[in-house]
């Protein structure tokens, strides 16, 4: 039968429609609550979905996925706390327009880009799983360390009027990553005899701690209690207005594809990746990036929902995991008796094609959640402020807890609580560190594997360096680190002026 | 150096930069001890490459912002991509500084104790009652005085909170 038909049967099985529901909800509450991630919740579903159907598990949790990564967003927007790492850079722009009273607005935009975003990833799947793997592949180690470098060189200039600052922040968030074991040979790092640190700085806690106690702690130092948080507006938004946005965000699309076709990288780094090439390619937003540009939300949202589909690429046809849930979804395969692998969607097509079905319901479940319960949400920042912060401590204390069993971790969230506060009162930028705290470990281990494995051949500089793909990345760091300098600032200063008069 | 130190504008800059240049070097002297009191790997693989390799980074960024006392903050600061055309549109930049309110120090310092009690107790006190208490606390503290709200919230948040986290996904909580 035609492929694209085996896919749509999917929207006929009412069982099928009924466990993407169930993973849907599920995902837009684990989602959007800063604490519970949608790894976690994967992870938990293992075991409760052991006895299921192939099919339906993968249905439940193809709906906890692409729903879950959407509503990191909800309280990135509303709370600036994001709720998965992916969605740090939704809030650089949504929570500004939440305070102006527009959340409906980036909520709106959020939805649609995140459900654009998933079908996309979900089409180039079905499209271009086997060119895209072979791309994937063809990333060394010296090629990984790179993207990482650029993620970080572009997030320095991006988020931080000051370049300086920007670099500041991501340098002490790759200092903070190498706490721990190191993973190469095992050597324990930094940990000063600690040994809750030995398995370094988990990273749930540490976000909780950096943007929802920060948070909190900015809140309560603000003094004001007696304020609302924020007004809601209604808004009603044409669909024409969202469309408009349509062309770049192919590109934002295809960024989010690739980055979660690589194994080890995804969300954060997409969404990073989208929204710097936004602000460097807009040159009139609606309004200043990070004060509430609807574009950088397009941008965040319609990447990191492709990584889901990019994702999948290298999991279904290589048994390589694209991110931490395509990870565990693996184990699901196996235990279900399926064999991920060049050969999986020749011998399982029916599989193959269920998982894009249930997906792609996922994605109509994520519109409709997202339209219709979105903003009934968004009303809880209307919540006073004395009310709301308590509970958001619980939650972060809880959250933290959570994570790993431990109330070392609670220590962990406090520190970090009390760092970004320190950062935000003396203006330094969030998103590096944070960025640098989820990119360290790979970008370290990958730089040891890339100076190995070139100092064992004959031209080292060549080795190391020698590929087209290393090639076009260096230069893109390095073009990226000198734009930022004053000398070439005041080169593009002049010109402005030249023109001007 | 005499150049620099007439001309410090900015002082925190020049403050934030020296910190930075001293979390380097300590960081540079622990990866170099640590490198050679271990047992020794080639330099290539060793785990205190990378450190070592980011210390330098660290130096020189904390220079750079040393350099940068020289401009006040907002010169520093990105000039806007678009023109400021008018001098209302200027003024609405510069309200849209970060925000200021008075630093409420006491309520801060208050509040990170109470949390840190909070924690510190839940071991003790197991994790209902020492979240009822703590939300009952901080929302008076914090403002709320109508007194059947207060026992409301604390109650309901905290039962809710309970059945998501330890019924629904089986946290051990305290």
């Amino acid at each position: 039968m035609n492929p694209i038909l085996e896919v749509l049967t999917s929207f006929t099985d009412p069982q099928t429609i009924l466990f993407v529901f169930i993973g849907a909800v599920a995902g837009l509450f684990v989602g959007a609550i800063p604490g519970l991630s949608v790894s976690m919740a994967t992870a938990l579903l293992v075991s409760i979905t052991y006895t299921w159907s192939a099919k339906n598990a993968m249905a439940t949790i193809m709906g906890i996925y692409v729903v879950g990564v959407f509503s990191g967003a909800l309280s990135a927007i509303l709370l600036n706390i994001p709720g998965a790492p992916s969605s740090v850079v939704t809030s650089l722009d949504g929570y500004p327009l939440a305070k102006r009273g527009e959340a409906h607005k980036a909520l709106t935009y959020a939805t649609w880009y995140s459900f654009f975003g998933s079908v996309f990833g979900l089409i180039m799947l079905f499209l271009l799983a086997k060119p895209i793997t072979g791309l994937a592949l063809k990333f060394t180690p010296m090629d990984y360390f790179l993207l990482a470098f650029f993620g970080l060189a572009t997030v320095g200039s991006l988020t931080a009027k000051n370049f300086v600052k920007g670099l500041m922040s991501a340098v002490v968030g790759l200092t903070l990553s190498m706490i721990g074991l190191d993973s190469v040979m095992g050597t324990p790092r930094m940990t000063f005899g600690v040994y809750d640190l030995q398995t370094g700085i988990s990273l749930i806690p540490a976000l909780i701690g950096l943007f929802g106690m920060s948070e909190i702690l900015t809140n309560i130092a603000q003094g004001d209690m007696k304020a609302e948080v924020n007004q809601v507006v209604r808004q009603k938004i044409s669909f024409k207005e969202i469309i408009k946005q349509g062309p770049l965000a192919i590109y934002y699309g295809l960024i989010g594809t690739f980055v979660g076709a690589l194994p080890g990288a995804g969300g954060p780094v997409a969404s990073f990746l989208a929204y710097s090439e936004g602000r460097r390619l807009i040159k009139n937003p609606s309004r200043e990036f990070g004060d509430g540009a609807v574009e950088g939300i397009v941008a965040s949202e319609m990447s990191n929902n492709a990584v889901i589909g990019g994702a999948m690429i290298p999991m279904l046809t290589l048994a390589i995991p694209g991110d931490a849930v395509t990870a565990i979804i693996l184990s699901v395969f196996y235990i279900h008796g399926l064999r991920p692998g060049p050969m999986f969607m020749s011998d399982n097509p029916d599989m193959f094609y269920s998982i894009l079905g249930s997906s792609l319901i996922a994605c109509v479940f994520l519109l409709l959640l997202g339209l219709l319960v979105a903003p009934r949400i968004g009303r809880i920042i209307t919540i006073p402020k004395r009310i709301l912060m308590p509970i958001i401590a619980v939650l972060s204390v809880v959250g933290s807890f959570a994570a790993n069993n431990r109330m070392f971790d609670v220590g962990v969230m406090i520190f970090f609580g009390i760092l970004g506060f320190l950062m935000r009162k003396f203006d330094y930028p969030v998103a590096p560190l944070t960025l640098s705290l989820v990119l360290g470990g790979m970008m370290d281990a990958n730089f040891r594997r890339a100076v190995s494995l070139a100092s064992s051949q004959d031209n080292t500089l060549m080795a190391l360096f020698g590929r087209p793909i290393t090639l076009i990345l260096l230069v893109l760091t390095i073009l990226t680190l000198l734009l930022q300098t004053p000398i070439f600032k005041r080169f593009k200063l002049r010109k402005a002026n030249h023109e001007k008069a | 150096m005499k150049d620099l130190k007439n001309n410090v504008k900015n002082k925190s800059a020049m403050n934030e930069g020296l910190l930075f240049v001293a979390l380097g070097a300590a960081l540079m002297i622990y990866s170099l001890v640590s490198y050679y009191t271990t047992t020794r790997v080639e330099w290539k693989m060793s785990p205190y490459l990378f450190p070592l390799l980011i210390s330098v980074f660290i130096i020189i960024l904390g220079i750079a912002r040393t350099l940068q006392s020289r401009k006040t903050e907002a010169e520093i600061t990105e000039a806007k991509p678009l023109q400021i055309e008018s001098a209302e549109e200027e003024a609405v930049v510069e309200q849209a500084a970060p925000e200021s309110g008075k630093l409420q120090w006491k309520t801060l310092l208050i509040s990170i104790a109470a949390i840190l009690v909070y924690i510190v107790m839940m071991p003790y006190l197991g994790f209902l009652i020492s979240t009822a208490i703590f939300l009952a606390g901080m929302i008076w503290f914090l403002g709320e005085r109508k007194w059947w709200m207060i026992l409301l919230l604390s109650v309901i948040s905290t039962g809710v909170l309970y059945v998501i986290f330890a019924v629904f996904l089986n946290v051990m909580l305290p």
